[in-house]
């Protein structure tokens, strides 16, 4: 269905003479909550706390950095004065990961688990110019697929018992759903209708639970499973091309 | 700016709005996490652990109660707690974690304690025995913190073997025989002792 209004939106608009075809790509900075995921990864710091302050245990291992920040690479079409509707693709990544080893009694125990989340979305956009050549307003809809890989190697030394261990194994989690991205944009003309842009957004991306081979996310072993929710906000610096068609 | 933009405007900034507060969470309550450690993670009973539960968190509160139930029947409070376990069995320790905004969590796990093992012994007669003579070998003294021992079992050391708290047994050659007696308690805890019988007279006929 977002491939078919996608493709609608740039036959569209190329047969609309007389119009402005404007083309842009960018980098984004992007902020996102993890709520599900970030609990997850908060039990495993408590976890690895725990283990770097017992004093029988040597060694260290860093703990996990929540899932906050993340990159992207965006790009797309408007075809439109004013008014305009055109497509946009972006991909989106946020990781963590941390690694080391424990020795207890003369025997290494060590430490590796990461993850990383990937977001690759296809969405119609409609951008409203709030004052022409400088600022847009911007909302768009589509289709997006995101995956979380995990893995994790994690051995702990064997005198405890603790009733969470982060799973070990590697795994692919997938999931795709709706999304939908309001923005803001400012451009900075820089002359023959080449401008930079400046960009905040907001993208609302709730996929549920995703499964790896029909298994459902399920990484604190709590059997209600954790949510990929990419609801994020994100800055962005672009580069605006803008064609008289 | 154009009338026929405002609402397109107001919807714009309503949305945004709504994404922001979906995106920062800063409303949401968070329910604690209950965590805890355990040791030793096993072992024979009288067994007595402690439950460390200082690793239970909670993002925006406070834990204020920690109420333990040992899954024999006894409960507990408090961060940090130690019990004993005087019989063997599987038992499940579960933690449940209050924070300050009445929310919980709670987490278990299981502990395996192991029964004592019985204390086997024996006593013959006559102390030196002939060849061709009866041993009477007797395991009243053996005993169990588990219960009844319902299974002795003999082995004379010649190849034959015997059941039963009392037995009798002889050899036909002269020599030392290691005897050994296991025996088992009502929970299935065994234990088993040996000794060796010097036999009177003839060739000898075991060599260690």
């Amino acid at each position: 269905m977002a491939y078919k209004a996608l493709l609608l939106t740039l036959l569209l608009g190329g047969g609309a003479w007389g119009m402005t075809l404007q083309v842009n790509s960018g980098a984004q900075l992007t902020l996102g909550s993890f709520s599900q995921l970030n609990q997850f990864l908060a039990l495993t710091n408590q976890l690895i706390q725990h283990v770097n302050q017992d004093p029988m245990v040597e060694g260290e291992v860093p703990p996990l950095e929540p899932l906050r920040l993340g990159v992207g690479f965006s790009v797309g079409e408007l075809v439109g004065r004013g008014v305009a509707l055109g497509g946009q693709a972006t991909v989106l990544a946020w990781e963590t990961d941390t690694q080391g080893a424990w020795n207890w009694q003369g025997d290494p125990y060590p430490v590796a688990l990461g993850l990383r989340v990937e977001l690759f979305t296809l969405e119609v956009q409609l951008a409203v110019e709030i004052v022409p050549g400088l600022l847009a307003l911007g909302l768009a809809g589509g289709w997006g697929w995101a995956s979380l890989s995990y893995q994790s190697s994690f051995s702990l030394p064997t005198d405890w018992e603790i009733p969470f261990l982060p799973p070990p194994g590697e795994a692919v989690y997938r999931a795709s759903g709706g999304v939908g991205a309001v923005r803001a944009r400012l451009s900075f003309p820089l002359g023959s209708g080449v401008a930079l842009g400046l960009e905040v957004g907001a993208r609302l991306a709730w996929f549920g639970r995703p499964t790896a081979g029909g298994t459902p996310l399920d990484l604190d072993g709590d059997g209600q499973g954790e949510g990929l929710d990419l609801t994020s906000l994100w800055l962005g610096a672009s580069v605006n091309l803008a064609l008289e068609l | 700016m154009s009338m026929r933009w405002k609402p397109l405007v107001v919807l714009g900034i309503g949305a945004v709005a709504l994404l922001l507060g979906g995106c920062v969470g800063r409303w949401r309550t968070h329910a604690p996490q209950a965590l805890f450690a355990l040791r030793p993670a096993e072992g024979v009973a009288p067994l007595t652990v402690t439950c460390d539960a200082t690793l239970s968190y909670d993002e925006d509160g406070t834990i204020v109660e920690y109420v333990w139930d040992f899954g024999d029947g006894a409960r507990g409070l408090g961060p940090i707690v130690s019990h004993t376990y005087q019989t063997g069995g599987t038992y499940r320790i579960r933690l449940e974690v209050f924070d300050d905004q009445g929310l919980s969590d709670q987490i278990e796990t299981q502990i395996q304690v192991e029964f004592p093992p019985p204390v086997a012994q024996f006593s013959y007669a006559p102390w030196r025995p002939g060849t061709g003579e009866f041993i009477r070998f007797d395991a009243s003294s053996s005993s169990s913190p588990n219960g009844e021992i319902v299974e002795y079992r003999w082995s004379f050391g010649d190849g034959n073997w015997a059941t039963g708290q009392v037995v009798e047994h002889r050899y036909w050659y002269g020599g030392g025989y290691p005897v050994t007696l296991t025996v088992i308690d009502e929970v299935g805890a065994k234990a088993t002792v040996t000794q060796v019988i010097e036999v009177q007279g003839g060739p000898g006929c075991y060599t260690p």
